[in-house]
């Protein structure tokens, strides 16, 4: 079975939706996906912006990027809707980096601890009840989801932030520029829609390579 | 009986990798349709370089640059590796595959059968053959109106202002309604860009029964 590895970011809705679909492929295959952070610089590509309530109060936007980004949340809330998954809009572009080194350590101390990290701090981030930015709400999250956290606070000051920021580089440097993105069988998809794709990898690649669709449907 | 409106770019290969599919779905669906043109404002199927964020478009002046030019060049690979395996399913030349034409023209003759209450479809897919298989441009008006004559539209010269009015027009009323990429598909007010949607189009129109597709 080829390895599978995916990219995701905690501030990203269209990483979130992927979430559970990419789940289901451990379920149908029997395999273990391994999960990394690709923190993206969203300003760098689609400005910057900052609401208070739901009024705008600081932007540098061009009308363009506007039409992309409320567009990226209408489309990524109604297939969340369909799940019942809630996904509150954003106030501002979040720095998820601690987040995503908090992901490098709960990845070192099992698959199960890591999957519940990822669950907890997604559903509640998106719920605009997690502070992701915050390291006593991030080591809460960690502790919650059964993952030990003697030696964090120390770690993603230090070693952790070092293997993130490196990490962040070498990711871009190889390829992988935005979540969720899966790297299987030497290719790299960048999407959801990529799925059907990463099947047909994990299915020994029969016949003709699929075309993309959100076609994943959930056994639950 | 339910109405699909599909905006295609007529300049690029996005569209055009989304019929097989698009046609499929209307053969297993009883749906009215409208094809309509889009320029679309995404750079599509590549990606163009970054700009520097400064006045003066100096690369010293903007921190974020090299993160923008090294994001840049991986999007770059994965959309020519997009568009090769896009090119081996639909049996394209990637060299021709790969131009974004200014397709304006054939997007105001479009206008010329719309108006006629005619279907834009077999045009459309004149226009994409000429273009991704043998290759033409179709960037002038005698080409175009060589073309779309072709379809009985006669007057597409001495109507040329009429008809880029129409144009114009058909642009605000899709950019007021968000619309911005190819190609892109509005049910029930409710605007789904790229084919990756044509699954839950699917499933909206067959009245929304089992699991809905993710």
């Amino acid at each position: 079975m080829p390895e599978l590895k995916v990219f995701i970011d905690f501030k990203s809705p269209y990483a979130y939706i992927a979430k559970d679909p990419t789940y289901q492929l451990e379920a149908d295959f029997g395999i273990k996906i391994d999960w990394y952070p690709l923190t993206l610089n969203i300003g760098s590509y689609l400005g910057t912006a900052k609401k208070s309530g739901a009024k705008v109060v600081e932007s540098n936007r061009s009308s363009n990027q506007w039409l992309s980004v409320k567009y990226a949340y209408r489309d990524a809330r109604r297939y969340a809707n369909l799940r019942g998954l809630t996904l509150k809009g954003t106030q501002k572009i979040w720095d998820s980096s601690l987040a995503g080194i908090a992901l490098l350590w709960a990845k070192r101390q099992g698959h199960d601890p890591l999957k519940q990290y990822l669950d907890i701090t997604y559903e509640r981030f998106w719920k605009r009840e997690l502070d992701i930015e915050d390291l006593a709400v991030v080591l809460a999250v960690l502790e919650e989801a059964g993952v030990e956290t003697k030696g964090f606070e120390q770690w993603q000051a230090a070693e952790g932030r070092i293997e993130h920021d490196e990490l962040q580089i070498e990711l871009l440097e190889s390829g992988v520029y935005g979540v969720p993105t899966y790297r299987i069988g030497g290719q790299t998809y960048f999407g959801r829609e990529h799925l059907p794709r990463v099947r047909w990898h994990l299915e020994g690649e029969p016949g003709l390579l699929p075309d993309i669709a959100n076609d994943s449907v959930l056994s639950q | 009986m339910k109405q699909l409106d599909i905006y295609l770019d007529l300049g690029n290969v996005t569209g055009f990798a989304a019929l097989p599919g698009t046609l499929k779905l209307l053969e297993a669906t009883a749906v009215s349709v409208r094809w309509l043109p889009i320029s679309s404002i995404i750079p599509r199927p590549l990606s163009r370089p970054p700009r520097p964020n400064t006045d003066k478009n100096d690369p010293a002046g903007d921190p974020l640059f090299e993160y923008k030019q090294k994001r840049y060049l991986a999007k770059r690979q994965f959309e020519l590796d997009e568009l090769n395996r896009d090119c081996q399913r639909l049996g394209l030349d990637p060299s021709l595959a790969a131009r974004n034409v200014d397709a304006s023209l054939t997007h105001i003759a479009c206008m010329a059968l719309l108006q006629r209450q005619r279907s834009a479809l077999p045009f459309m897919q004149a226009v994409y053959e000429s273009r991704l298989i043998k290759g033409e441009s179709l960037t002038d008006q005698e080409s175009v109106s060589a073309l779309v004559k072709k379809f009985d539209v006669e007057d597409f010269l001495e109507g040329f202002e009429r008809y880029q009015g129409l144009w114009v027009r058909h642009i605000e009323h899709y950019l007021e309604l968000g619309i911005h990429d190819t190609p892109c598909y509005v049910l029930e007010a409710e605007t789904f860009q790229g084919r990756q949607h044509l699954p839950l189009i699917q499933w909206r129109l067959e009245g929304e029964v089992g699991p809905p597709p993710l």
